[in-house]
């Protein structure tokens, strides 16, 4: 049986079938809860500590995995590129917006964080948890947070986004479709641009672009300015 | 062919971001160096829709799958969270809330003051 988990296909095909399974129930109960990511993650947990496996042989084949976020980050390129007339047309309220959002999401967890008490560990793991998985998993690791606790913070953002923006746009009578979705997909990322989607085709492609430019802002500001 | 030839413009297209990244004088993503890269070359039109469409929709599409793996290491790093999951949990909603806000709020006024310019 070690034979069959110490192959690095194990946790190739381990990861492929438990994210299947996520996303046969996140299209089955259209919740933001049943996240795919999520049920993969809490699916193989539960798998290893059943059957006890190591979890050092699943990561034999999951760093393959694991190797493809840098193509996969680049390809985010290409969905900008896709909605290159729209950010031609709004780019200043776009950049605008998504880098004040950007400085007020690392400015508010410093500050929280410090009010709540938190450490320097959960509190450099939570600074780029508004911006898109990929992007936040890189500055994680260069201002010393933890890249796991990062994901959980980046998908509790996500979450919160896709919960409380209607909300939001509700209480602050936020008419505009523009600022729906750039509001959206500045504070939520990828998974509140699958709530801007149910909003309009409009709110979708700001809150992408969006997703975009708060990665860049962030990215300058953790970099070059704290 | 097609999808092997997109595959091998994005291995390449990664290991020259890799190469011009390590060649800055601060640290600075590899990923997000070819990220910038790809949408320059598009812009440009030296690299069109065509050459990278599919396999870019591929990763897109199961971008979180990747994900999995670099998730499942919290359990080995479980007891940082211990006794902070509350305060962690709030700081997140709460800054999100705000960030929101925040954007919204950025983008009126700058929308506005864009009009007010147009009239003038």
């Amino acid at each position: 049986m070690e034979l069959v988990w110490s192959s690095p296909l194990f946790g190739i095909a381990i990861t492929f079938v438990t994210f299947e399974i996520g996303l046969f129930l996140n299209k089955k109960f259209r919740s933001p809860l049943v996240n795919p990511l999520l049920i993969a993650t809490v699916l193989c947990i539960t798998f290893l500590h059943i059957t006890g496996i190591p979890l050092a042989a699943y990561q034999v084949g999951g760093g393959f995995l694991e190797m493809l976020i840098f193509p996969a980050t680049t390809c985010l390129a290409f969905s900008v590129y896709t909605q290159l007339p729209l950010l031609k047309k709004y780019f200043i309220p776009i950049v605008v917006g998504s880098s004040v959002g950007a400085g007020v999401s690392v400015g508010s967890v410093v500050l929280l964080s410090q009010w709540f008490g938190l450490n320097d560990l959960l509190t450099n793991s939570l600074l780029p948890k508004s911006v898109t998985t990929a992007i936040a998993l890189e500055l994680s690791t260069i201002v010393q947070g933890d890249p796991p606790i990062t994901i959980m913070a980046v998908i509790i953002t996500g979450i919160t986004g896709i919960l409380l923006s209607p909300l939001l746009i509700k209480m602050f009578r936020i008419q505009d479709p523009v600022i729906q979705g750039l509001a959206i997909g500045t504070s939520s990322h990828v998974l509140g641009t699958s709530k801007a989607i149910e909003l309009g085709p409009i709110q979708a492609a700001m809150s992408s672009i969006a997703i975009f430019i708060t990665g860049v802002a962030t990215v300058i500001l953790l970099l070059f300015v704290i | 062919m097609k999808i092997f030839g997109q595959l091998t413009l994005l291995a390449t297209l990664g290991l020259v971001s890799s190469a011009l990244a390590s060649w800055l004088p601060f640290s600075f993503p590899g990923s997000i160096m070819s990220m910038f890269l790809l949408l320059g070359l598009m812009i440009f039109q030296i690299v069109k829709e065509e050459h990278i469409d599919q396999v870019a929709q591929f990763f897109l599409r199961y971008m979180g799958a990747f994900f999995v793996v670099p998730t499942i290491a919290i359990i080995e790093h479980k007891n940082l969270l211990q006794g902070f999951l509350i305060p962690f949990i709030l700081v997140c909603v709460i800054a999100t809330l705000l960030t929101f806000i925040a954007t919204a709020l950025a983008v009126k006024v700058t929308i506005k003051l864009l009009r007010k310019k147009e009239q003038q």
